[in-house]
């Protein structure tokens, strides 16, 4: 028995001094094998970030991966490799999007300005324009047969196109009729079997094996370059001139039609301010607080804004408020106990909870429909008149608190249970013995310490249902719509309002803008959920002097 | 410490085999992002062109949706596809954010539907090659109704006749807030989204959602509503169910009900959306189409490109396409082929349909729209209120106010 004790004894002692450097060789190896997995995979990853000039996650990838090597490389920090995987999560997941939206913010980032200039330049470079006057011809390729891989193009001028035909060799144009042919013919089409030190290319494997090849190189000599026709590559090729030159201030000039583009905030505009035609799109820049001002400047944003605010704050305080009250009921009728088959009622109550709420919420919309919906038709056989759930801003409202009922009860009964099972039962009796009747007991014992216990996650409720995007979305989209009120509907919460601003504007997706609510919905919701948790503190005083 | 540079080394060597190992040259694929459907076609029928021209294809399974959505991303970062499937509505936003690149299809044009190809033309340029194209037209139940109304008036009398408000049976029913269905409804009374310009595309500055035929179609609807003879409050699933159950007799919907109707054993048969009144035009439909486009990021531009004008342009493609997709085909030759009298139909509903605006500004005018046509329906506001103010807020968002 001694010596066992010694011997876990030295394990642990020596686990404490062992580091990667002192392990088994091959422990060591396998680390440095994995490791150098990951770094090439971070390293070949924070390259292509770089090159899509994608800096912020370029730079959370690389600190990443650093701390990674870090953790298993040094003995001190040797500890931390437990962290890992769940710390590179979280910067990933959490931190970066985070960081990012706030980035996006004051951007304009948005449909039009997607590209970074280097995204830009890579969109346009190929674009190629031909001249009103130049010829098309048909072509045919050839390859040399030995020594340097190049290429050549046998030209035909096009149906009724005036113009000889010629060969183009790279760096080198010739008439068709000056080559010397050598040994071979030209067949039915005027086309060579082959040139000497070259062979002809069949017309599938030119189109397929070489065209990527192909369509980067320029035929000919001098002026006289032949590219291929972008659009029909394999009918055409043309003197075509690259169309579009980029400066280092980033203005862009079409030579097409000789029209220098200037941006102005990440947006092309000609000469006479006129904005640039397609393809010219925009990049996405830095704009400091334009979309804060944009958000507190439109008359259109701003005069819904309050209205929505009140109906989210209302709709978050009543959705938790309803669903506490009929959850701790159940909860206390459930934890008495004279009640028969408590389980069996427990385990159905839960199954709302247990459902999608997306699925629910379509399932409601079809029995609150107001012509062919169960309640409405039991309602019209009842009173002779339903409740118009979608046509009345009142009722739709109840609707979406009817679901929100139906859904958030099972988990607060649940939350309650557990809460209620943990106040001890002598106080109870000592209140008795002071004469206190059951709705005395409730007020001033069972709520309050309730309350301890549940108030954080009655908060964390109210903060998710600030922002519960689903429930309004299913239900009408936040309809029925204001007449004159914008984009905003009766039941909009600032989340779903947010989404028709950022993306049924008129603009297409604005994802800059919609960062920027984003941040300032944030706010509104750290503020409220302050302000809650000081209010809680008062609750904690009272479980202390019990 | 001597040991520790030793491991660095070791890093630096594995770093760069792999490096190394990640460019190596591969042969030239063409990737592209297709629908279940569409896929399914390509990977059929892909082997000839792949033989021909010595490249291969890889075709990645996306939800149709989602090809827009992620080829914003994907596109630019030079990870997207070569060849995308889509629909000509996602137009505006694609060419605005230099997504797609112009397609060429020479003397080809001529072969598709004049409709189709107006649809994926943008700013008078072509970026797609059209396999299908889709537009609503008037259902009717056959035991109900005997022979498909001519014109507006004849289906308020026919609902007149049909109604039985407590037996839950109805003539004609549309479904609420819902644009895209009450457009034909608009159009035979005149009115009009956006006013086109000599070349045929779509002027933003020119709206006409308070234009007085469209307010005299909103009324219409809006009388019948009121008047009992369609039942308020209807979204399109209970717009469909009643249909689709004899409760209803005349609703505007699309190919995509045809299987259901059929499967359900409803009665039916379609017809051209009525006119205003006899003699007068037909009620334009929108027509949406969906196509093959090109990726402007594909280093595969030029072979992206003969893809499209060789394989998916050819007959043998849309016919497959077709067959597999149900919708009325594109090109005109797989047209003529086919005895489908659904498809027939569609095609006559079509003849007066405009192809579905694909300028950004339109996502503007959808949700105004929606919300003007509810509101009128529900009676929040006469129809002639609805329409003004949506038209003065579309106005208003297309300036950038």
């Amino acid at each position: 028995m001694a010596t066992e004790t010694q011997n876990i004894k030295d394990t642990i002692s020596t686990g404490k001094v062992r580091d990667m450097l002192t392990g088994s060789l091959s422990g060591i190896i396998f680390r440095i094998i994995a490791l150098g997995i990951i770094d090439a995979f971070a390293v070949w990853f924070v390259i292509n970030l770089v090159d899509n000039q994608a800096w912020i996650l370029a730079v959370f990838v690389s600190a990443i991966t650093l701390g990674i090597n870090a953790f298993f490389l040094s003995d001190k920090l040797y500890a931390y490799r437990w962290f890992a995987p769940g710390l590179t999560l979280m910067i990933l997941m959490i931190v970066y999007p985070t960081v990012f939206t706030v980035y996006a913010a004051f951007t304009n980032y948005r449909d039009g300005n997607l590209l970074t200039t280097s995204q830009l330049r890579d969109r346009l470079e190929p674009e190629l324009y031909l001249p009103e006057d130049a010829a098309t011809y048909s072509w045919t390729a050839f390859r040399t047969t030995s020594g340097e891989e190049k290429f050549a193009l046998w030209l035909i001028p096009s149906e009724g196109v005036e113009g000889e035909p010629l060969l183009a060799e790279q760096g080198k144009l010739t008439l068709a009729s000056e080559v010397d042919l050598g040994d071979f013919a030209l067949d039915e089409d005027g086309v060579p079997e082959g040139l000497p030190g070259y062979e002809r290319i069949r017309r599938g494997q030119a189109i397929g094996v070489y065209l990527p090849t192909l369509s980067g190189i320029k035929f000919g000599e001098g002026d006289d370059l032949f590219q291929f026709y972008p659009q029909r590559p394999q009918d055409f090729a043309a003197k075509f001139i690259t169309r579009f030159e980029f400066n280092d201030d980033n203005s862009i000039l079409d030579k097409s039609t000789d029209t220098l583009y200037k941006p102005k905030e990440g947006s092309y505009y000609g000469p006479d301010g006129e904005p640039a035609p397609t393809p010219i799109t925009g990049f996405y820049v830095v704009t400091g607080f334009d979309n804060f001002q944009r958000l507190i400047e439109s008359r259109a944003i701003r005069e819904p804004f309050l209205r929505v605010f009140i109906w989210t704050i209302s709709y978050a305080f009543l959705s938790v408020f309803l669903t506490f009250a009929l959850g701790l009921f159940l909860a206390i009728v459930l934890n008495a106990d004279f009640m028969p088959g408590r389980a069996v009622f427990r385990t159905m109550l839960l199954v709302p909870y247990t459902l999608p709420a997306f699925v629910t919420v379509l399932v409601w919309r079809g029995l609150l429909n107001e012509e062919l919906g169960v309640v409405n038709k039991g309602f019209e056989s009842l009173f002779g008149w339903g409740p118009d759930w979608f046509s009345d801003p009142l009722w739709a409202k109840a609707g979406i608190l009817l679901i929100q009922l139906w859904l958030g009860f099972p988990y607060m009964m649940l939350i309650c249970s557990g809460a209620l099972q943990s106040i001890p039962r002598d106080i109870y009796s000592a209140a008795e013995v002071d004469g206190a009747n059951a709705f005395q007991k409730f007020r001033t014992l069972t709520l309050p310490l309730l309350l301890v216990a549940v108030g954080p996650l009655l908060i964390a409720s109210f903060a998710f249902n600030f922002n519960n995007f689903t429930i309004i979305e299913y239900y009408f989209e936040g309809g029925p719509p204001i007449p004159g009120g914008g984009v905003a509907g009766h039941t909009d919460i600032l989340i779903t309002y947010t989404y028709a601003l950022a993306f049924g504007s008129g603009r297409g997706a604005d994802y800059a803008f919609a960062s920027t609510i984003s941040i300032v919905i944030f706010l509104l919701v750290a503020t409220i959920t302050v302000f809650n948790f000081r209010f809680t503190r008062s609750w904690e005083e009272i479980s202390e002097n019990v | 410490m001597k040991r520790r540079l030793t491991l660095f080394v070791l890093f630096a060597l594995l770093v760069s085999s792999f490096g190394s190992l990640a460019s190596a040259q591969d042969e030239v694929t063409l990737l592209i992002w297709a629908d279940e459907t569409r896929a399914g076609v390509i990977e059929e029928l892909g082997g000839t062109f792949e033989e021909e021209y010595g490249v291969s294809l890889e075709v990645q399974q996306l939800a149709f949706g989602d090809i827009r959505d992620q080829l914003r991303i994907a596109g630019p970062a030079g990870e997207g596809p070569d060849v995308i499937i889509g629909a000509h509505d996602w137009l505006g936003e694609l060419v605005a954010n230099g997504l797609v690149a112009p397609v060429d299809l020479g003397e080809d044009v001529d072969n598709f539907s004049p409709v189709a190809i107006q649809a994926f033309t943008y700013e008078s340029q072509l970026y797609g090659v059209p396999y299908a194209v889709e537009n609503i037209a008037l259902f009717y139940n056959t035991e109900l109704v005997p022979e498909p109304p001519k014109t507006w008036a004849e289906v308020r009398a026919l609902s007149e006749e049909l109604t039985d408000a407590d037996a839950g049976q109805y003539g004609f029913v549309i479904q609420q807030g819902d644009p895209y269905h009450f457009f034909p409804v608009m159009t035979s009374f005149g009115g009009y989204v956006f006013g086109v310009d000599e070349e045929g595309n779509y002027n933003p500055e020119d709206v006409g959602i308070d234009s007085e035929g469209a307010i005299a179609g909103l009324q219409f609807v809006v009388d019948m509503i009121n008047d009992g003879l369609i039942p308020s409050g209807l979204d399109g699933n209970t717009a469909q169910t009643l249909f689709q159950d004899g409760k209803a007799a005349m609703y505007i919907t699309g190919p995509w009900n045809v299987q259901a109707f059929t499967d359900a054993g409803t009665p039916f048969a379609i017809a051209p959306i009525p006119a205003a009144e006899e003699g007068g035009e037909n009620g334009a439909p929108f027509i949406g189409s969906q196509g093959f486009m090109v990726s402007a990021f594909s280093e595969n531009l030029p072979l992206a490109q003969v893809f499209l004008t060789e394989f998916a342009a050819s007959e043998e493609v849309q016919q497959l396409l077709y067959e597999r997709g149900g919708r009325p085909s594109a090109l005109l030759s797989v047209m003529e082929g086919v005895e489908d009298p659904y498809a027939a139909a569609f095609a006559e509903a079509s003849a007066t349909g405009l192809p579905m605006p694909a300028i950004p500004e339109m996502s503007a005018v959808w949700s105004f729209w929606g919300d003007a046509v509810t509101n009128a329906m529900l009676g929040a506001q006469t129809p002639e209120e609805a329409f003004s103010t949506a038209a003065s807020e579309i106005r208003a968002a297309i300036a950038g106010e």
